[in-house]
């Protein structure tokens, strides 16, 4: 129904960006292969009018591109970046329109707001529900209005393209980075490794542990299990903090202790923690890039080792070029893969004063 | 409050007998026998209540000791000073709300705001640090803002007659809208070595909540135990008119107990500021239930009128042992919220089961 190729890569970052995009731009011409995107943090490629992270008025081939947007949150950080970064696009770009919709994770309501959207008369639709339950009846009724559209995976919208990122091998690059450094700070020393979970969000999010774990256990290899310690975060900074601090009563004062969760906040929340048990030897990496991760690389320089950018309000330049190319006809790719940068204090990503 | 059953007979001194065609001496040998019978039951009856509420009370510490024996029993890291006094420390914010709510229940009223407003104070907190008030400062006047948020439940509670519940998940509502669109959304960092001994510094070891928790609790114990302000408030929550007709300022005591509740959640909300060296809007989340069930565990009756402070400290233990030990051990978190599940309705079924022996 829509014209989609295979898989594309975007990546985020300032110096990767511009090659990575020149090969994301093959795949556009040839229909196949894989794109990597990187988000408003890079400089533009020269390409403009396939840029997929600086859509511009050159995609503007209608007359006016109104697009409906469901989200699952309006509160929740990441969401409202994305969703910030999306209509800021849109500004940018003079013919489209974005008409938001806020679903709080409820299908039935996600469902109504397509509705909605329709007596509204959009053109186009971008989709950030997470339930993947509601996502084929989503479908059919997009895909009956004949209304292009593209989702921000969390949960695939069947028979239309999809931006997201790889949770597991992000969130293990982030977790490999931490462990090269502890074993840089603490040579000989095997650290104990406490996770944040979020059991209740499903596989995705579950992923991204299992990806940390598996960058730590990248460079140590033989890491004992109890040396490996799932706290759930729950998503909420003070439970991350609660159960750390609880689960801290198994590791020795004298351990290394490396602190990873799958957001900014739930880090934040675990570091804490670990400050407040009173170890001495301790790093953190955070995994998000939102203005409070970022913040924390530059507060607590010795210990924080990075925070693993994904640039959530770059997402929204992406998945506007997207879904206009398919309004206009034009070729995307089934799969645009986003990946992040490891941040450290001397990026300047990460603004740290001097 | 135990409140015995009226069950005591009117009787007119010099009036003839009820029934006609009887003589006096048969209806004083009846009038015997039945108050002989009734006091047989009522005895019955007080015995099954007091043997209901031992259940409760000493249940409760019995399930106490079982959560923590099976804790002891499974993890090594369990029965050490250093982890008592860390879960001693995560349960110190609950339990500063959960004593001031159990207030709140024994009035009569519910108030399920105060996840919210925590949030609204720690969002305060960090928006005047952020704009260079000093973070002492910022705090006072979160905590401030905290008491007029009780006052203002208080109020349209009490005086424009609205059901607590309601009341409350409106501002609920309004106050987490306000924290999450006043802050953006963002975390932001809180600085202040001071500031951040107040959440997890230790003084002799002892975590600084621990020290804030017992400090409020043996308060509203002794207040709730020996002083006519405690008794007013169980009178008030037993009975609501009879309070009126006794003389009691029933409002203004349910009033003020709004605000003791508004500013023990702005406690709370800077405390977890403090140990998190930051502000945010989702720092209410995990209270927002926890705090209502723990007072429930306790024995507090959402009737009104009873519950001791006594039980919501059990209750807030057992809470705390399970939040540690579920956390050390890395059980499923859903099978966490499936014992305290159970756990709840074994209060809420005891406490029916009591107010069915006092009828």
């Amino acid at each position: 129904m829509f014209n989609q190729g295979k898989r594309s890569t975007v990546r985020f970052g300032k110096v990767a960006a511009p090659l990575v995009l020149t090969a994301g731009i093959v795949a556009f011409g040839t229909g196949a292969g894989a794109t990597t995107v990187a988000g408003h943090r890079a400089a533009p490629a020269k390409a403009v009018a396939t840029d997929l992270t600086h859509p511009t008025k050159a995609l503007c081939k209608l007359k006016a591109y109104k697009i409906g947007y469901d989200v699952f949150s309006d509160s929740q950080p990441f969401a409202v970046q994305l969703s910030n970064g999306l209509k800021a696009a849109a500004k940018s770009v003079g013919c489209a329109t974005i008409v938001e919709t806020v679903d709080n994770m409820n299908g039935t309501t996600a469902i109504a707001n397509i509705h909605t959207l329709f007596n509204e008369g959009i053109n186009g639709f971008v989709d950030f529900q997470v339930l993947q339950a509601f996502q084929p009846a989503i479908s059919k009724l997009l895909k009956g209005q004949k209304i292009p559209a593209v989702t921000v995976v969390g949960a695939t919208l069947p028979g239309f393209p999809q931006v997201g990122l790889d949770p597991f091998n992000t969130e293990k690059a982030g977790a490999t980075y931490m462990a090269q450094q502890e074993k840089k700070r603490f040579p000989g020393q095997i650290p104990y490794f406490v996770g944040g979970a979020e059991p209740a969000s499903g596989a995705a999010v579950l992923a991204r542990y299992k990806g940390a774990v598996a960058g730590i256990k990248s460079v140590f290899p033989g890491i004992p299990a109890s040396h490996i310690i799932e706290v759930n975060t729950n998503g909420v900074d003070t439970t991350a903090y609660t159960n750390t601090l609880s689960a801290l009563s198994a590791v020795p004062k004298s351990a290394v202790v490396m602190v990873q969760a799958v957001n900014d906040e739930d880090t934040g929340g675990m570091y804490k923690a670990v400050v407040a048990r009173g170890f001495t030897k301790y790093l953190a990496e955070g995994y998000g890039g939102d203005s409070y991760g970022l913040n924390q690389v530059c507060l607590y320089p010795t210990h924080y080792v990075g925070d693993y950018d994904l640039n959530p309000a770059g997402w929204g330049p992406v998945l506007l070029s997207l879904v206009m190319m398919e309004m206009n006809g034009q070729k995307v790719p089934a799969v645009t893969n986003i990946t992040g940068t490891e941040v450290t204090r001397t990026n300047p990503i990460a603004a740290c004063k001097k | 409050m135990d409140v015995a059953p009226q069950t005591s007979r009117l009787e007119i001194p010099g009036a003839g007998p009820a029934i006609p065609g009887s003589s006096g001496a048969e209806l004083a040998h009846l009038d015997f026998e039945d108050e002989r019978v009734a006091a047989l039951q009522e005895q019955r009856l007080a015995q099954r209540r007091r043997f209901i509420e031992r259940l409760q009370g000493e249940g409760l510490l019995l399930v106490f000791g079982l959560v923590f024996a099976v804790m002891w029993a499974s993890s090594r890291y369990f029965l050490t000073v250093a982890n008592l006094l860390t879960a001693a420390s995560v349960v110190s914010i609950l339990g500063i709300m959960a004593v001031l709510e159990t207030l709140i229940v024994i009035v009569g009223e519910i108030d399920i705001s105060i996840g919210s407003v925590m949030a609204a104070t720690s969002v305060m907190i960090g928006l005047l640090v952020t704009s260079g008030v000093d973070v002492w400062l910022a705090a006072v006047i979160g905590l401030a803002f905290a008491g007029a948020v009780g006052a203002v439940n208080g109020i349209i509670t009490v005086y424009f007659k609205i059901n607590s519940l309601v009341t409350t998940l409106g501002t609920y509502s309004i106050f987490l809208g306000i924290a999450y669109v006043v802050s953006n959304t963002m975390t932001v960092n809180i600085g202040g070595e001071g500031f951040g001994k107040l959440g997890s510094g230790t003084i002799l070891s002892v975590p600084v909540p621990v020290f804030f928790f017992v400090a409020i609790w043996a308060t509203v114990f002794f207040v709730a135990r020996f002083t006519v302000l405690g008794r007013h408030i169980y009178a008030t929550g037993d009975s609501y008119e009879a309070a009126l007709r006794a003389g009691i300022q029933a409002d203004r005591l349910r009033v003020g107990l709004f605000v003791a509740i508004g500013l023990s959640a702005g406690v709370a909300g800077i405390l977890v500021t403090s140990e998190l060296g930051s502000a945010a809007p989702q720092i209410g989340d995990p209270y927002l239930l926890s705090v209502v069930t723990a007072v429930i565990l306790g024995g507090a009756s959402l009737r009104g009128g009873r519950g001791t402070m006594f039980g919501t400290l059990v209750a807030v233990a057992i809470l705390g042992v399970l939040q540690n030990g579920f956390a050390l051990l890395q059980f499923s978190s859903f099978l966490e919220n499936t014992v305290i599940g159970c756990l709840l309705i074994f209060a809420v079924l005891t406490d029916r089961l009591v107010r069915r022996a006092e009828r």
